[in-house]
């Protein structure tokens, strides 16, 4: 049922390819044109007509006639049988001797796979034509043997480019996932294996077919193919005959010419169809977790143009309020817009936070509630089509809006440093790990390489790394996760920044050594770094951050001095995220758990965006927008209409 | 059951169906890794780790990345060959087990991996996806498949509907319900769970590990739980074992080791783990302190105690011999200071 759904869907998404509508459309022209030779072809294809041999197009003949006055039109149409047969048995043979074996050697490995690499490497050695040359000779004018014999040649190479598709595949976790369900082996190579590779295999698969028709050409070329009409001996002939008919050429050349093109341009389609398959339908606001959201600013970006602008957002409450011209980092009322599915919406709404010297701030929050949004546009790094539609940034005193290219560039990695989620692939693999810290250094301080190199070192120490000489010589695959990252703080630092921006910085290493990268950080903080902590995990914030801003659906709920925020929550929701911690649960008990998840960006509700979670939801949380108003101590600032109270947050 | 040629003779085997048996039972299980290369010396992965998983219980592997625990669930779940030692699945010998074996086994035992996003074909339907099994492998009619469906999504808290629809359309916390409604579908008696929470938001790991809680209860499932998370095992799980360079440096019940740990490593990853409250965590912090730095990039020995070269406590004999799992209370640790360690206590 679902299969069938799926291929109609298949073709309709192909046939809305008009490369491949009209390749698709020639092929099946010809294909009719070929296969009904019989009744739709004017003459016999050895019908003679000795008294107009090797005329032009006329009424009588449409592409004109050969040698002995045989019709050109007739004589492609029933060759086309021949040939397209040839091309058939190559391309068939190809696919069942290469496409199983590579499988089988990419899935299963071992013995097997050793065999099939150095088999193919033995045939890649043959000479093709030489081999071809044999089979005629021992089978006469029998193309379909020479085709067939064309094609087990070709399948190695198929073999090898499925068995590395393969090999990548067998690897995925959901085939892992398949393997412990205890499914057979042939089961998941049909089910999970071959219609991934299957795209790979088609394009291949045309190619080859088209090198076939090719093949055949040249052997009726050589006059060593079949002695009936096929589109290989239609060029024979042409060729023959090329000095007193040029003519004859261009027919034969024009069909093979065509079908070939016509073969790859709806492979083409078709591999791009399959490929659709595999990827999400709908472009994500967030990038998943792990190590695409570290490249989200670097790749898929475009500079965004700030504009500080009067959209009078409701909610803007604060937004009177003018920036800290002393504060390291200030955010007034930030709003973000980026376009979602064409739609602009609202992805960061009235953000306002201060950041002064030698301060850590955390911005918390679960996965979509914009915290790397926020950092991402205090850089002026927004996805394609993003731009600040109210609000402000102000970096010393300087507002981001009014900043030119260049001056932006001086901020990001000059002013403000970068610190990622991932460091090791935030790292280029081909250089040494000194190398890039230079580059980082010559990037925003025009010095001599020698010198370059001499302070990058300095940065390697700084970040307290062992022997600096040997890590700053090293490629970053050769780094644990650790030294990595301090190799990612290093070059954070390489422009000597005032604030750095630290994204999950250590999701992805192990606690010990988080603990050690948030000491380093902790000691750069205390020579008078700014810090801004992204982070979804308590104890982190708990570690480092004096202040912190909690998020939730593009807004900033709550903002306190740590040890109040932690204490006496105010906001429903950063009860609700204190509460999800295992540390404070009882063993075994269930967790008070928030069901659900935070809303995208165009299901946000009217009024409160928590609305949807929160067990202390009332009717006026449903309407207008809530402002982020003074909380019950100065350092603190809520947007709820009914916030907690500490009987209610120990309840 | 068929024994490979290649398996040793006297291997200890329970009765069928003993009761009192442990479920899943791990002796002495070393596994190498050999290197991309020719003349590479292999890595021990795992080294002579032992462990049972009793009926109803739930046990928390713990350790940092390349200490080995992942390795022992694929080991566990014959997605990696074993090197020596057994892997015993109630009272069965499975260690060796060939493909049509773990066939049978897989209706018993099954796993839900970390990563939402990849354990799923995302051109297959959910549905497709968590009925598979049932399809090809018990085979069973349309209409049970349909019903165990219905059962297993309901159990992980998601609607039917969600069924005709592709894993791109679902959030990592649903997809990681899905997983564990795959796993539900073959009605199994035991999960291996491998860091099933890791990649998941603090709000949605609560939501996951309430289900598998409510699971344990109503279905009397149990887990082998592997994780880096001290504090999420601790919640989970009834017993912990604490793996340090591929062999067990401590284990007892969860709570006591969790709180008054006697190997230092233990020690080290208590201390390490940041707690929300930030008054404690300067606590923690001061604790760590005194219990030494452990990124002093020394390479890890390779005879003695492993952990030497980053233990506070460390004294001359760690450097020569290697110590063994000896009982301390109620639980067990491979260190000679076990006893003071013990003594010593955490802060906070």
């Amino acid at each position: 049922m679902t299969t069938t759904a799926s291929s109609r869907g298949f073709l309709r998404s192909l046939l809305s390819k008009p490369m491949s509508a009209a390749s698709l459309i020639v092929l099946a022209i010809i294909v009719i044109a070929t296969v009904f030779a019989g009744v739709l072809a004017p003459y016999e294809p050895d019908a003679q007509d000795l008294t107009a041999a090797l005329q032009g197009p006329s009424s009588a003949h449409w592409l004109g006639t050969g040698e002995l006055g045989r019709d050109v039109l007739s004589r492609m149409m029933y060759g086309g049988r021949v040939t397209l047969i040839a091309a058939l048995i190559a391309g068939a043979t190809f696919i069942l001797a290469g496409v199983p074996a590579g499988m089988l050697a990419g899935y299963r490995g071992g013995r097997f796979d050793q065999v099939v690499l150095k088999t193919a490497d033995l045939v890649f050695a043959v000479p093709v034509m030489i081999v071809l040359l044999v089979v005629l000779a021992i089978f006469p004018g029998n193309e379909f043997a020479a085709m067939a014999v064309f094609g087990l040649l070709g399948a190695p190479g198929l073999a090898r480019v499925v068995r590395s598709a393969t090999l990548g595949i067998r690897n995925e976790l959901y085939v892992k996932a398949a393997v412990a369900s205890g499914i057979r082996d042939r089961v998941i190579v049909l089910r999970h294996v071959l219609p991934r590779v299957s795209g790979t295999i088609l394009v291949q698969a045309s190619v080859f077919t088209a090198g076939a028709v090719l093949m055949e050409t040249g052997l009726g070329f050589l006059g060593l193919g079949t002695q009936n009409a096929s589109w290989g001996s239609l060029v024979a002939e042409a060729s023959r005959n090329l000095g007193i008919h040029p003519w004859l050429l261009i027919p034969s050349g024009a069909i093979i010419i065509t079908f070939i093109m016509s073969v790859n341009l709806l492979a083409d389609g078709v591999r791009d169809t399959l490929a659709e398959r595999y990827t999400p339908p709908a472009a994500k606001v967030r990038a998943p977790r792990g190590g695409a959201k570290a490249n989200a600013g670097a790749s898929a970006t475009a500079e965004a143009t700030p504009v500080a602008g009067g959209a009078d957002n409701a909610g803007a409450a604060r937004a009177s309020a003018a920036a800290d011209p002393h504060a390291l980092l200030s955010v007034r009322s930030l709003t973000v817009t980026l376009p979602i599915d064409g739609v602009p919406t609202d992805i960061i709404r009235d953000v306002s936070f201060d950041i002064q010297p030698g301060e850590a701030m955390g911005l918390v929050g679960e996965s979509g509630s914009g915290k790397t949004m926020t950092a991402l546009s205090i850089l002026g790094l927004l996805p394609a089509g993003g731009r600040i539609t109210s609000g402000s940034v102000t970096v010393e005193g300087t507002d981001v809006a009014t900043m030119n290219k260049a001056a932006l560039r001086r901020l990001r990695g000059g002013r403000i440093g970068w610190i990622s989620q991932d460091p090791i692939s935030s790292l280029d693999p081909s250089f040494t790990v000194g190398w890039q810290v230079a580059e980082a250094v010559r990037s925003h301080r025009p010095m001599s390489r020698r010198a370059a190199w001499q302070h990058a070192l300095t940065l390697l120490e700084k970040v307290k790394l062992p022997d600096v000489e040997r890590v700053a010589k090293s490629y970053p695959h050769q780094l644990s996760g650790g030294m990595a990252q301090r190799v990612g703080i290093a070059a954070a630092l390489a422009a000597d920044p005032v604030l750095v921006i630290a994204d999950e910085p250590t999701t992805a290493l192990d606690v010990t050594v988080q603990a050690d990268i948030l000491a380093l950080l902790r000691d750069l903080q205390a020579d008078g770094l700014g810090v801004l902590l992204i982070t979804h995990n308590w104890g982190v914030l708990a570690d480092l951050c004096d202040r912190a801003a909690v998020m939730y659906a593009g807004q900033v709920v709550e903002t306190a001095d740590l040890r109040a925020l932690v204490h006496g929550p105010e906001h429903p929701y950063t009860a609700a995220l204190l509460a999800c911690d295992p540390h404070q649960a009882r063993p075994g008990a269930p967790l008070p758990a928030l069901d659900g998840a935070v809303p995208p960006p165009p299901q946000w509700p009217q009024g409160c965006h928590f609305q949807s979670r929160c067990p202390f939801v009332k009717d006026d949380c449903r309407t207008g927008a809530i402002a982020l108003a003074d909380g019950s101590d100065s350092s603190r600032a809520v947007r709820c209409h009914h916030p907690l109270t500490r009987q209610e947050v120990t309840l | 059951m068929i024994a490979p040629d290649h398996a040793p003779a006297s291997r200890p085997q329970a009765p069928q169906g003993d009761p009192s048996a442990p479920l899943l039972s791990v002796r002495d299980l070393h596994v190498q890794y050999r290197r991309p290369g020719r003349r590479s010396t292999p890595v021990d992965a795992v080294r002579g780790v032992s462990l049972d998983v009793p009926r109803g219980r739930s046990i928390g592997l713990v350790g940092e990345s390349g200490s080995g625990k992942s390795t022992i669930g694929s080991a566990i779940l014959g997605l990696t060959p074993v090197t020596s030692g057994t892997v015993t699945y109630a009272g069965t010998d499975i260690t060796h087990a060939s493909r049509s074996e773990r066939r049978l086994h897989a209706r018993r035992m099954q796993a839900v991996f970390q990563d939402p996003f990849g354990s799923m074909n995302p051109a297959v339907t959910v549905g497709d996806t968590v009925t598979e099994a049932l399809r090809h492998n018990l085979k069973l009619g349309k209409q049970e498949i349909e019903e165990r469906l219905l059962r297993a999504l309901d159990d992980v808290g998601m609607p039917a509907s969600c069924a005709e629809r592709y894993p791109a359309q679902f959030s990592g916390g649903q997809r990681q319900r899905l997983a564990i409604a795959r796993a539900l579908v073959m009605n199994p008696e035991f999960i291996v769970c491998d860091e099933p929470t890791s990649a998941l938001d603090l709000s949605i790991q609560a939501q996951i590990l309430n289900v598998l809680l409510d699971l344990r209860e109503r279905r009397g499932l149990s887990y082998l739980f592997i994780s880096h998370d001290l504090t999420v095992v601790r919640h989970l799980c009834d017993e912990m074992v604490v793996l340090y360079a591929g062999a067990v440096v401590e284990r007892g019940p969860a709570h006591v080791v969790a709180e008054s740990p006697a190997h230092p490593y233990t020690r080290a990853l208590l201390a390490s783990a940041p707690v929300p409250d930030p008054d404690q965590q300067r606590a923690r912090r001061e604790l760590r302190l005194e219990a030494g730095n452990a990124g002093s990039g020394a390479p890890r020995p390779d005879h003695g105690c492993r952990f030497a070269h980053r233990c506070p406590f460390a004294v001359d004999r760690c450097a020569t011999a290697e110590p063994t799992l000896a009982p301390v209370g109620d639980s067990a640790a491979a260190c000679f200071l076990a006893e003071d360690i013990r003594e010593r206590g955490l802060l906070a």
